[in-house]
């Protein structure tokens, strides 16, 4: 049984169709890329699963659970509960340290501990620079800080929105072989990138065009 | 590190870290605090003190004998004055009486000499001796009272020699009356315990309406009431004065919030993205609110106390400028300042933190 499924998922803004009668279904541990150009509905998407946003049709089910009638509220809880987010610009608060942006996520969710904060840092290979502020990392510290607070509540599911979109080579490499190591462990993730080269680093692609899926790759175990 | 702790965490890195909006807020936040600090303070004790001012008008309540009755009894009289507590300035009784000097008939007014300037302050006293009894100017001139002389004034059957002490004047009916010791007017005119009506200078506030006092056997009665002119003199100016402190006031505790409320836009513009992340990694309504607020109260709290303190300092100033008092503490003024500071630090961030509840984090993220 699929971990998420999409049936019939539509979304409109206005008179826009940004996706238009998506069907999917993603299973448990599978490494997800959904590609496509700008504008193609793949954020719309992510943000669709990840309780960010509400699809205008269809039925989205993640877990078992049907997450299309619920509200705002229930949606943020679903989302405490169920997602680790990880955002191209990595969005840090910059005036807290690296193991003060992990426990946000703690602090949301349950209770912050800095013992639990300082091993997901030590997962990502940051514990050495768990008490620096953003500006004091590097573009590829800072999205590892961005995937250890992902990781943090032991989420259902990872997205993570162009990942690699802000990172030079080296950094793109570092934070790809943590979201393949991760996928070894059983996480499932669900990467959106418009780079063909990232995207064929997952176990499976989708591409999006005019908010339609247009090919569908194959499962790669 | 706890839930408590992470949450102080936040509240003071927020803070620190934007310290231009912050100072301005709590600038917004001290003005309106000092503001009502001197507002409170000068209207509590400089209030009094604006009243006893207002009592160079004299006495403004009169207690009057109740039909049929033709006299007050003085007992009563003593009741009412007692029943005024601290806020009784001054008080006799006055006692009026048609008596003859000189085979001339005069107007003869029994009081309680040492309340006399203080129920009529307009009165103007000259000294001439070491005798009690006031003369009238007119009466004066026309009896060629040169110095301290001894009046013989005669009622009925019964006479009494009085002492001049001193020559009165007030352009009015007194220029032609003699004022004499209460005890003595009443033996002199055989009205023991009796007074034609009492005056008590009385300060703020004057009751707006006549109260029946009445004798334990509730046979006796007299009913005191406030002099309409000077009661209502001093109501329309306490009044209007009141109302021109807390007009200005109330507009500058409207622009101080206007102020924080503003200001706190602009943080929530500024910290459009925070929240959104915030709300991505779960944070609900609550969450969000309980932090904007917790700002709020902290701003209000430490601004509350700072102007507080202003507040204080600049109100000894104007009470020893302006009454030439000093202005007492009072615990009253503390809570009022802070309150009113922690309630406009609070009602000012409802709006933004509206604004910051409204913010999609989907939209928020991206940049748009």
């Amino acid at each position: 049984m699929a971990l998420i499924k999409l049936d019939g998922v539509s979304k409109t803004y206005g008179a826009v169709n940004a996706l238009d009668n998506i069907t999917l279904a993603i299973d448990k541990g599978e490494l997800l890329a959904i590609m496509g150009p700008s504008g193609s509905g793949k954020t719309t998407l992510l943000n669709i699963i990840g309780c960010l946003d509400k699809a205008s049709r269809g039925s989205v089910i993640i877990d078992g659970a049907d997450i299309s009638p619920l509200s705002r509220a229930e949606l943020t809880k679903r989302r405490r509960e169920t997602i680790g987010l990880v955002f191209q610009q990595f969005h840090l608060i910059p005036h807290l340290t690296a193991v003060e942006n992990v426990m946000l996520a703690q602090y949301y969710h349950s209770l912050p501990e800095r013992t639990e904060a300082m091993e997901a840092l030590a997962r990502v290979g940051l514990e050495q620079r768990a008490d620096h502020l953003p500006s004091e990392l590097s573009g590829g510290e800072q999205q590892r800080t961005c995937v250890a607070r992902a990781l943090i509540n032991r989420p259902t599911v990872i997205l993570a929105d162009e990942p690699t979109g802000n990172l030079d080579e080296e950094n793109e490499e570092l934070v790809m072989g943590l979201f393949e190591e991760l996928h070894g462990e059983g996480h499932t993730i669900i990467l959106v990138t418009h780079d063909q080269e990232i995207g064929s680093r997952a176990g499976r692609q989708i591409r999006l065009a005019h908010g339609r899926t247009v090919a569908a790759g194959q499962h790669v175990s | 590190m706890g839930k408590r702790a992470m949450y102080f965490k936040l509240l003071s890195a927020s803070l620190a870290n934007r310290r231009a909006r912050t100072a301005t807020i709590l600038a917004a936040i001290i003005i309106c605090a000092a503001v009502v600090s001197v507002v409170t303070s000068i209207y509590r004790d400089t209030g009094t003190q604006f009243g006893k001012e207002l009592r160079r008008y004299g006495a403004n309540m009169v207690a009057l004998p109740r039909p049929p009755a033709n006299f007050v009894d003085q007992s009563l009289a003593d009741k009412a004055a007692r029943s005024f507590g601290d806020r009784l300035v001054g008080y006799s009784p006055f006692l009026y009486g048609t008596v003859t000097l000189k085979d001339s008939e005069v107007v003869v007014v029994g009081v309680r000499l040492a309340q006399l300037e203080k129920v009529s302050p307009y009165l103007k006293i000259t000294r001439i001796g070491t005798g009690r009894t006031l003369v009238g100017r007119r009466l004066a001139e026309k009896l060629e009272l040169t110095g301290a002389e001894r009046l013989s004034l005669s009622f009925a059957e019964r006479k009494k020699v009085f002492n001049v002490g001193g020559i009165v004047e007030s352009g009015g009916v007194e220029d032609d009356q003699i004022f004499v010791d209460l005890r003595s007017a009443q033996e002199l005119l055989g009205r023991p315990q009796a007074a034609s009506l009492a005056y008590f200078s009385v300060l703020s506030p004057i009751p707006r309406r006549s109260a029946l006092i009445s004798n334990k056997a509730g046979n006796d009665h007299l009913q005191l009431e406030p002099i309409g002119r000077i009661a209502r003199s001093e109501r329309q100016v306490l009044d209007k004065v009141s109302a021109l402190i807390f007009s200005v006031a109330g507009m500058i505790l409207a622009t101080s919030a206007l102020a924080v409320a503003t200001t706190m836009m602009a943080v929530v513009i500024e910290r459009r993205r925070e929240v959104a992340l915030k709300k991505a990694l779960g944070a609900d309504d609550r969450g969000i609110i309980a932090e904007f607020a917790g700002e709020g109260l902290v701003l209000g709290l430490v601004g509350g106390s700072l102007g507080w303190l202003l507040g204080y300092l600049a109100a000894q100033w104007i009470g020893r400028a302006v009454f030439q008092a000093s202005v007492s503490f009072a615990a009253t003024t503390v809570l009022i300042t802070i309150g009113t500071s922690l309630a406009v630090a609070v009602i000012a961030m409802s709006v933004p933190v509206r604004l910051a509840l409204k913010i999609e984090p989907a939209l928020a993220l991206k940049g748009e």
